[in-house]
């Protein structure tokens, strides 16, 4: 389905010049990296409290609050270096089963993370529903790290 | 031949080196796990820096926010203290000459120096300060040194493959 944008990117100058030069592909690895990092600390923490875990007398509300613009600050550079990442073979990605898989898991994960910014202003909600928001996002985003690395292994 | 270098060749050797550097399963399952507890000690020290800056978690105390995350943070280092020597083994001979590694390995040593430092004289101040009340400069100070080292230590540690 998206096979025409994939190799309408392949086309552009931006992937041309990931694919020549030697250090373009590596600093945005790194950005990619300190993204993750970012990302996944917020995420831990936010299901972590989500779940059931006190952090420092704080509801889930406020830490909610306090971490979902870190964690869109370590999405934004995850996906901006991800998108110049790609560059270097854009159809090489788009037959990669782990690289679409996490993409997917990407999605699902940060749906997930929209529904639960809803959730937090909600009153009553069982203690079960916040049990397994908190685990089901953890796990979301510890399943995209791990597709991620195996990205270059299949 | 230095004693640096004879450590490594000796770490390089070992039966077990040589089995992770020769396995095609063993070497990415390790740097898997080492790059997941890298995202995981860096990502949870980096809410604690992005607290002390005010940036992150503004209604918590600060003093309460670093005690319950910096044990994670802890658990986070322990994994990736192992899974980086068992990697820094397999490659020992060769990655004590990489620059790269050199300069990631500097920066670990100063942001541990930094923690002490942190714990030495910046967390009493800290610990000090009435609930609402500022964070004390030396560690704010402290924690702008920590994001800075930790992003040194991520991209140094990327850079290594291409050296």
């Amino acid at each position: 389905m998206f096979h025409g944008l994939y190799a309408a990117y392949a086309a552009t100058s931006l992937s041309e010049a990931v694919r020549v030069s030697r250090w373009i592909f590596a600093v945005f690895e790194m950005v990619h990296l300190t993204g993750l990092a970012v990302l996944g600390g917020a995420v831990l923490i936010a299901s972590a409290r989500l779940a059931g875990w006190p952090l420092g007398g704080l509801d889930r509300g406020a830490v909610w609050r306090g971490l979902r613009w870190v964690a869109l600050g370590g999405l934004l550079a995850v996906i901006g270096s991800g998108v110049v990442m790609v560059g270097v073979n854009p159809l090489k990605y788009y037959f990669n089963p782990s690289f679409n898989v996490k993409l997917w898991l990407l999605l699902a994960g940060v749906a997930l993370g929209l529904a639960v910014d809803r959730l937090v202003r909600r009153e009553n909600v069982p203690p079960i529903v916040w049990r397994g928001a908190g685990l089901a996002l953890s796990g979301l985003f510890l399943a995209v790290g791990l597709a991620g690395r195996a990205i270059g292994l299949l | 031949m230095g004693l640096i270098e004879v450590l490594a060749q000796w770490l390089y050797d070992t039966d077990w080196a040589t089995a992770i550097r020769e396995s095609e399963v063993v070497f990415p399952a390790i740097e898997t796990v080492h790059v997941l507890a890298l995202a995981l000690m860096v990502g949870t020290i980096a809410l604690v820096d992005l607290r002390l800056l005010g940036a992150a978690l503004r209604e918590a105390p600060a003093a309460e926010v670093e005690r319950r995350i910096v044990p994670v943070t802890w658990a986070g280092f322990a994994v990736m203290a192992v899974s980086g020597f068992l990697l820094f083994a397999s490659e020992a001979a060769k990655i004590i000459h990489n620059p790269a590694f050199i300069i990631k390995f500097a920066a670990m040593v100063l942001a541990g120096l930094n923690v002490a430092l942190f714990h030495w004289r910046a967390k009493p101040l800290l610990l000090a300060v009435p609930v609402g009340g500022p964070v004390p400069v030396p560690a704010q100070v402290a924690a702008a040194v920590s994001l800075g080292l930790w992003l040194v230590v991520i991209a140094a540690g990327r850079a290594v493959a291409y050296f």
